[in-house]
Order: structure tokens, then sequence, then C-alpha cells
């Protein structure tokens, strides 16, 4: 697998976008799309090209479990790594998340200072294991 | 010059996407197709600054290259709209223009532009000028002074608009405590925003009162209780309100992360899984002798919660196969985390049928040994998966006249996981081809100073090299005529297809050497290489002065061991023994079967006391081994002769002094270690 660089993050807390953004581009070096939903992660999929997916789960329009079933369904970005970043990380719901093919589930609130880290040690490990 | 100093520098990240603003088709068309044939690039080629806006944050340009005089909007106007996207607040800008007055070119780098291209420029420079400038940018990791304003900023932020926040929650958990449903699933949402936010700005306060506020909502939403928790929902938002008053500092958060481990796995852990006590104590006891890290389960409970703390290179289960149950520890193995974590199982079982085979594979088994199991294949089946001896990358040696050219296949090959080292002129590469075990040169067809086949030939005058792989570079329509290359690449050539040439011929490289230097049973060198080796070993012991120890292994008595037990038995023990030599010593020593059931250990800055020491440990613990037979179970000893430099001076006499000193230990009654006269005569 390539190198990670171009994250799509769908949130729709500007709050949450904001620091995400300073971690992961700031901090991390990555190149970051920040989406308010996944209505419009999905519609800008095509066009930004991203290695990785970085999901909230709960958003209006489109929320993050749905934007990756549609995803997963075919096309383009059925094999895209999917993270999920939630503050609703009970076991079932993580669990309910993997099914749907995500490959991890990283709990809000996060450390900004971290979140790049976390998220370069995930990549490594699927590139570990093909 | 020492092989680092050659290496290129790794930018954080390559130069990959371009957004080009230009508004002559013609060199709009020129300069797109330069850049993406010859460097490689995504290009967006836009016509006018109002394009540019339009598709700038969507596609996220690494870079910018922005034609200077344009109608409507010029090229400064331009990049001032483009800082205002928060994408390209840092985005790196590069300027050309037919002016080119000293004037002009100041001011336009004061604007921040990296670089100013004069018109008319060479199609084919401009994709290696611009990869240049990229590597000249610092590093896109920011100073922690820009993170803290960063991070100051947004908590600020996130406080002013901190009321309004509470106000939503307020205003809704007021319709709420009405009995408004509606209003008390608005006001869950808000809390359980507030909650992910609070802490990640720096509001811990925040998110905890929030938190338990969802929670006491959701209890509210699942019992039917209209009324429950209202005064404590109260009194929490009451709290709530105040929380931006306590924050995290800022500095103290503006650690960097350490650099985060790939590696999950821990190479040398096995997790034993067997009901059987007794057994599963005397296999962890053999295992450890060759070097493995072995915990023993008995439960799968057991297993189960320590899969969830560590994860084990593989797991080894002895286990009954019930027909068709998969129950306990399979199901374990079976289960999605342990699917996903890849963990490879070894099965141990008393069937060797078909069905029984069957329901491993299909529980997720890589391999299967029927028991009774001999510890040597079971050390070999782990060998295998733990990738003990797993190859080193290959090493590649890019030879390049343009630097950026280099770097450009190089960081594809690194990004393969070859390791490269680049060489920027010809000069480098004998000494490169002495001091790098390289798998195979990339080189430019266009070198200063020789033909590549020139090159070539020197490449393969060197007796090291003499077989390497040359995997041509060539400009496209370039006529490669000699024959003498392995492979000719055309550039501009893709990722894939350059890794996949390269990595074929290191590894028909790696396997023809293997062939010519490894003896077939052991794996391990053989004679002819060793021999190679002590003259090195020896050679470079004499030129620094530091101590060389040789060790002579002979097992003890195989002549008898083979007529008992067959030469089968005899070669999975002389095969075993090496396994056993490579794991117990250290990276640095080199280990070679010298002939029949004889090995020669070298043991660089290593003095003659200190390798009897060592070795006398290996031949205890080696003695512990069981070893399986047709019938029976045995064990087998080795004695073992030393010679050191420098007590014994001329480091060619070494070998012959270490059989002498092992002709003495037989004759002490085997078993046992002796390091040559001269050197006890000095130690005493």
């Amino acid at each position: 697998m390539k190198t990670l660089m171009r994250i799509l993050h769908a949130e729709d807390d500007p709050d949450i976008q904001a620091i995400a953004r300073l971690a992961l581009v700031r901090v991390g070096g990555f190149t970051v799309l920040s989406c308010e939903n996944g209505r419009v992660a999905l519609d800008a999929m095509e066009e930004f090209c991203p290695d990785l997916l970085l999901l909230d789960v709960m958003m209006p329009e489109m929320d993050g479990p749905t934007l990756l079933k549609t995803i997963r369904a075919g096309g383009p970005f059925a094999d895209t790594p999917a993270i999920f970043l939630t503050a609703k990380v009970q076991a079932h719901e993580v669990e309910q998340y993997l099914a749907l093919g995500a490959c991890a589930v990283l709990a809000k609130p996060f450390e900004p200072m971290q979140l790049a880290a976390q998220i370069r040690k995930i990549w490594a490990a699927l590139v570990l294991n093909g | 010059m020492s092989a680092a100093a050659v290496t290129g520098v790794t930018t954080l990240k390559r130069l990959s996407r371009v957004l080009f603003v230009e508004d002559e088709a013609d060199i709009r068309r020129v300069a797109k197709m330069a850049l993406e044939r010859v460097g490689g690039l995504d290009v967006l080629a836009c016509a006018s600054a109002a394009e540019a806006l339009e598709s700038a944050a969507l596609f996220h340009p690494d870079l910018l290259l922005l034609d200077v005089m344009m109608p409507e909007m010029d090229g400064p106007a331009l990049l001032k709209q483009l800082r205002l996207l928060p994408e390209l607040e840092i985005t790196p800008v590069v300027f050309m223009t037919a002016k080119v007055q000293p004037g002009e070119i100041a001011h336009l780098k004061s604007l921040g532009a990296l670089e100013v291209i004069a018109k008319p420029f060479d199609p084919m420079l401009l994709a290696g000028r611009l990869a240049e400038l990229w590597a000249s940018v610092p590093a896109l990791s920011v100073s922690n002074d820009a993170l803290h304003d960063g991070l100051e900023a947004l908590r600020k932020q996130y406080a002013q608009s901190f009321d309004e926040k509470w106000q939503k929650l307020n205003d809704a958990w007021a319709l709420a405590k009405e009995g408004d449903t509606e209003a008390q699933r608005l006001a869950r949402l808000q809390a359980h925003t507030m909650a992910g936010s609070g802490a990640t700005i720096g509001y811990p306060e925040v998110s905890r009162l929030a938190r338990e506020v969802g929670h006491l909502l959701t209890l509210r939403d699942e019992t039917g209780d209209r009324t429950g928790y209202s005064s404590e929902l109260d009194s929490l938002i009451g709290q709530l309100r105040l929380a931006t008053a306590t924050s995290d500092e800022v500095s103290e958060r503006l650690e960097y992360p350490q650099r985060a481990n790939a590696i999950v796995k821990e190479g040398r852990l096995i997790y034993l899984f067997d009901d059987d006590a007794e057994l599963s104590r005397a296999l962890q006891l053999q295992l450890q002798l060759f070097g493995f890290e072995v915990e023993t389960f008995a439960t799968p409970n057991l297993l189960e919660s320590a899969l969830c703390a560590r994860s084990p290179a593989v797991i080894v289960m002895d286990i009954m196969f019930q027909e068709g149950d998969l129950a306990g520890p399979c199901a374990i193995i079976a289960s999605e985390t342990m699917q996903r974590r890849s963990v490879p199982v070894i099965f141990m079982s008393g069937r060797g049928d078909l069905a029984a085979r069957l329901e491993a594979v299909r529980a997720g088994g890589s391999d299967y040994l029927t028991k009774p199991v001999r510890v040597a294949d079971l050390v070999e089946r782990l060998d295998r998966l733990t990738d003990r001896f797993v190859e080193e990358s290959f090493r590649v040696i890019v030879l390049h006249a343009d630097a950026a050219g280099a770097e450009r296949v190089a960081g594809m090959l690194r990004d393969a996981g070859l390791h490269v080292i680049v060489a920027l002129e010809t000069a480098q590469i004998p000494v490169l081809l002495t001091e790098v075990n390289a798998d195979l040169v990339l080189m430019n067809n266009n070198l200063p100073g020789c033909t590549s086949l020139e090159m070539i030939g020197v490449i393969h005058q060197i007796d090291r090299s003499a077989i390497l792989p040359v995997v041509l570079l060539a400009e496209v329509q370039t006529e490669v005529t000699h024959q003498d290359a392995n492979a000719v690449l055309f550039e501009p050539t893709t990722a894939r297809e350059l890794v996949a040439v390269v990595a074929a011929w290191c590894k028909r490289y790696r396997a023809q050497r293997a062939l010519m230097t490894m003896d077939g049973l052991t794996g391990l060198a053989n004679h002819t290489l060793i021999l190679q080796q002590l003259e090195l070993e020896s050679s470079r012991a004499s030129r620094h002065q530091y101590a060389l120890s040789v060790a002579m292994i002979d097992v003890d008595h195989f002549k008898r061991l083979n007529d008992a037990e067959g030469h089968a038995i005899g070669d999975r023990v002389l095969a075993s023994l090496g396994r056993f030599l490579r794991q117990r010593l250290r990276k640095t020593d080199f280990v070679g079967r010298y002939g029949g059931e004889e090995f020669m250990v070298l043991l660089p800055e290593t003095s003659g006391q200190a390798a009897l020491e060592r070795l006398d440990t290996l031949r205890r613990e080696f003695s512990a081994i069981r070893h399986f037979g047709a019938k029976n179970v045995f064990s087998v000893t080795f004695s073992v002769g030393i010679a050191a430099f420098p007590e014994i001076k001329a480091a060619v006499n070494l070998a012959t002094a270490a059989d002498r000193a092992l002709y003495d230990a037989k004759g002490a009654g085997r078993n046992c270690v002796v390091l040559t006269a001269a050197i006890v005569e000095e130690t005493k």
C-alpha cells in the first residue's frame, strides 16, 4: 500500500473539524479535506481521491455508517480504509462499525497532538497485514 | 565516503499534486504534459484565476504554480485569494513570468514565493526544478509556537461560542422537562456533541459533565420516565455553563507524539495452549532453548484475555478435535478480532486424518503437526512464521546524475520497502559496491563521463558484484542497443513497473547467491563462504586490532547416531543444530557448516575467554534439547575447540588452531569446550 497522504474527514461539529485539521495538517503533515456530513463527503470523494476516511458517526443528512455502507457497496472507493472517530464507542457500537468494514475506531474526545500518530500506527498495521 | 552520507534526505511527503494557472493555452498544454509525463505529477491546469479559485480547495494541491501576468486577476492577486482558503494557507507557491527584473523577482519572493521561474522555460526540466524546490521546503511540521497559537485560538473561539452551545442545550432541556420527546432527543444530541469536543479542545470538564447529562437523558428515554432525574439534570446543566472556566493548559499538551511503533506483534512471543500441564511445560522449556518467549495457557478464557493484552507472533494449540466441534479455543481463533490481527496458529493433534486437518484449516490454522510433535519441526515452522530470518529488505544503489530524478525513483522504491542508497556521481560506485551489500544497481542511461555500458563493465569487474544485476532507466526514444543490462525501463516509469522489475531481479540475485554460498541442509554458509568470511574477519581484526574468536564445533558420536537412527534423523539433528546456533548467537557472529557434522563460528570482537563462556552455555543448552527418532527420544552433545586472535598471532592459522583445540576436546572425553593452549597459558 502507498504512503498515507490524503485524509477525508467527515464531521459536522465545526470545533472538532477545526482541531482535527490542526492535528492532521499541522502536526501530521497530511492533506485533509473536511466535509460537514456524509453526503458532502460522498460527493467530494471522486475529486479528492482520499487514501483514508475518518468518519464521525452521527451527522445530519447522511451519517458515517451510511456513508461507509454506500462506499463499500462498490465503486472506486470500495476498499478505501475507514476509521471512525466518535464518542459512541460502547462495545456493541464498535462491533457494528467493524462489521461495516471500518479498520479501526478512535474515541472522542481525542488528544489532538496524538491523533496523527494514532492514525499512522493504524495505517502501518494495515500495510503490515496487507 | 560512508554509505550513510550519500543516502538522500527523506522529505515528509513527496510532491505529487500541482495546481497550475496559466492563461496562454500553448504554455498550459506544454507545461502540463511535461509535469505529468516527465515528473509523474498530478496536474490541474486552470486557464484563469476564477477557474483556479473554483477548484483549488477540492484539488488540494501540494504546490501552486502561478503565471504572473493574467487578465482580470494576476498571479499575486490570485495568491492572496487562494491563501484565504484554509486548505491553501501554507501551500508553497512558485511564480512563472517573462518579466525577470530583479525588482520584480524580489517583489514576488516577498509574497512568499519559493522561486520565480523565467519564461521561456525548458519543459523537460520543469518537473525536476519543482521537485528540487519542493525538497527545499522545510518539513511541513510547523514550529511549536505556531501550533501553540493555533490551539490557543481554537480554544478561545470555543470558549466564546460556548454560551451559544450551552443555550441550545438548555433550551432543549427546558422543553424536554415539559415532556417534549423531540426536544429531549435534541438535548441528547447536543450533549453528545459537547462531550466529544470539550476535552479535545482543552476543556475536559465540559466533556465530563456533558457525558453525564447525555447518560441521564438516555436513562429517561429508556425508562420512559418523563420526570426522572430532572433535578440532577438541572444541576448538571447549571454546572456545565461554567465549565469552560477550567481548562487544560495548552503548553502542557504541546508534547510531540513519540514516533508510533508500527510493529504491533511481538516477534518472539509464542502463546501455547495445552490442557496437559506437564506436556506444555516441557514444550515451553524446549522452545525457550531456541530463543522463543513462551506463555502457556490451560483454558480458553485465559488465552482470550491474554490475547487482548499482547499480540503474540504465533499461537500453538494442542487440541483434541471432537467431530465438528469448534467450540472453545477454536472459536477464539476463528473470532473476528483474531482474524483481523492475523496471528498465525499452529495446531498439534493426535489425529492425522483428513477430517481433523480440514477442521484445522477451517478454524484458520496456518500449520498442522501430528503428535508426537518433534521440537525441531515445530521450531522450523515457528521460524518460518515469525520470520526470524526474514530476509533483509533488498538493497538497491540508485545511480542518477540528476538529484530530483534520483529522489523520484528512490522514493518509489522506498515506499515499496526497499532500502535505497543514492549515488549522484559515478565515482562513488566502486566504494559503494564494496561497502554496501547491494542486490542491484539502478542507473540512469545518461551518465556524465562514461557510457552506461562502460559503467556496467566497471560494476562487473569488481569481484563482489561480478554478477550483480543492473537495471537501466532510459529516456523515451533512446536507442538502447547493448544487452549488458538485465532490464531497461523507459522514463517516465510508473512505481508499479519500477518496483516489480527491480524486486524481481533482486530476488533472483539473492537466490542465485544463496545457491552458490549456502549449505543445502542447514541453510548456513557453506565451506567456501565461511573460509572467505574468515579471511575477511581476520584481516579486519588485525587491521583494527580487535579480538576475533573462531570456534570449531563437532557433534559427538555422530556416526553412532547415524547408524542407530538412520541418516534422515542424523540430518535432522544437524539442521536443528544449525538453527540453534544461528538463533543463539549474535547477529554479528557468523555461522557456517564446515563439512559433515562440523560447524564453524566466527565471533568478532570477542576474546577467547568470552567465546569459551558463550559456547559452553550453548553446549549445555543444546544437550538439553530432546530429539525424536523413529522409536527413541535422545539427546545430542557436541565438542568445541576455540582459537582466538591476537593470541594466535597469524590470523590465517586460526582455523588450524581451533581444529587442534577441538581434537583436544574430543580427547578430553567430548561434550566440552577447549581453548587453544596458547591462550590458556597466557590467561593463567
